[in-house]
């Protein structure tokens, strides 16, 4: 990818990925599903994961999988407020980068 | 390194954030590899780099709470790049790499450099300030002085004016007063002129016409005169009120 992803538009994608799953994802699962997308280090996303958790977009909880506790990070209603928001104004930028481009030859 | 080395690792340089904060970070790491699985173990920890690397990151987050810079880092096709580090904070880098953040120092130390600048330069303006004050008073004595042979024609012919605007107004309801006053026994001796000519055709119909008009028409005016100026002389009387105020007013504010 040429074009850079700021911090809002990757904390937009995260919440996005979070609350397609109704029991909410873990890490490693999150991490691949944000590669889909943009090229992200193993490292990107803990920050931001844990920044979300503070900000009271993200809830964690621990269940059980193949004999051990797994975290699960699951999108709170703030954390869906703030996704809207994030949808809203992408399509706002989108629209307005299109629009540019339109007719380029 | 092995994945037990690199938790190992990583708990000993977190070992001086809050407990809460090291647990959710090694719980996230260890979590990571677990859901990984044993083969890819070798191309995570290649790709995670340095345990010290995963700490710097960890803890710069951390310190980030406080500040209000959270929109200095951005996403390359390369990684994460963050303008304390200089360098990209998040791409795969060669082992053994640490990062310093020597930009936060640097920045505190320009940071107290610019407040020691601040403050004389501060008490330099108030001085400044009250001397400034002074010079300005100065100045507009001397422009009132200096205005003194144009301000004191222009003055007293804004009073003529006015006194005359209002002598003629005085005037002008003074003569419909008299006017009035003057047209009632005009209009009745009109009248009585065409009572005597009555016999005479026309004449004395006409006269007597022409004197109930005027008659009426002096009434009208004298009652025009008398209302115009129950409304008109307490509005000048105000208006001269509030103009001989100003002054006063102006001096008490500056004052």
């Amino acid at each position: 990818m040429v074009f850079n992803t700021g911090s809002a538009l990757l904390d937009a994608i995260v919440l996005a990925i979070v609350s397609k799953e109704p029991e909410g994802t873990y890490g490693y699962n999150l991490t691949q599903e944000v590669r889909k997308a943009i090229e992200v280090s193993e490292s990107t996303l803990y920050p931001v994961l844990r920044r979300l958790q503070k900000d009271g977009c993200l809830e964690t909880y621990d269940m059980e999988f193949a004999g051990r506790n797994r975290r699960y990070y699951k999108i709170t209603d703030t954390g869906r407020a703030q996704l809207r928001l994030y949808m809203d104004e992408w399509v706002i930028y989108y629209k307005k980068i299109n629009n540019i481009f339109e007719g380029v030859k | 390194m092995s994945r037990f080395d690199f938790m190992k690792t990583l708990e000993s340089l977190l070992s001086d954030i809050p407990v809460e904060e090291r647990n959710e970070a090694l719980k996230y790491y260890n979590d990571y590899f677990d859901d990984a699985g044993v083969n890819n173990e070798d191309s995570i920890l290649n790709e995670l780099g340095s345990p010290d690397r995963i700490a710097a990151i960890i803890k710069a987050d951390l310190h980030e709470e406080g500040g209000s810079n959270n929109d200095r880092g951005y996403f390359t096709e390369k990684g994460y790049k963050d303008t304390v580090f200089e360098e990209q904070k998040f791409e795969v880098i060669k082992p053994n790499e640490v990062i310093i953040p020597e930009d936060n120092s640097e920045q505190s130390r320009t940071n107290t450099e610019h407040n020691y600048n601040k403050a004389p330069r501060d008490s330099g303006n108030s001085s400044r300030g009250t001397t400034s004050n002074n010079n300005r008073l100065a100045l507009i004595i001397l422009l009132c002085i200096f205005a003194i042979p144009v301000g004191i024609p222009l003055v007293f012919s804004f009073l003529g004016i006015f006194f005359s605007i209002i002598v003629g107004v005085f005037a002008l309801l003074f003569a419909f007063g008299i006017a009035g006053i003057v047209m009632v026994p005009v209009g009745i001796a009109l009248i009585f002129i065409g009572l005597v000519n009555i016999g005479v055709p026309f004449i004395g119909i006409a006269h007597c016409g022409v004197g109930l008009i005027v008659v009426g028409l002096g009434i009208l005016f004298v009652m025009l005169s008398v209302w115009l100026s129950k409304t008109i002389f307490p509005a000048i009387i105000k208006g001269i009120v509030s103009i001989c105020r100003i002054p006063f007013k102006n001096r008490s504010v500056a004052v």
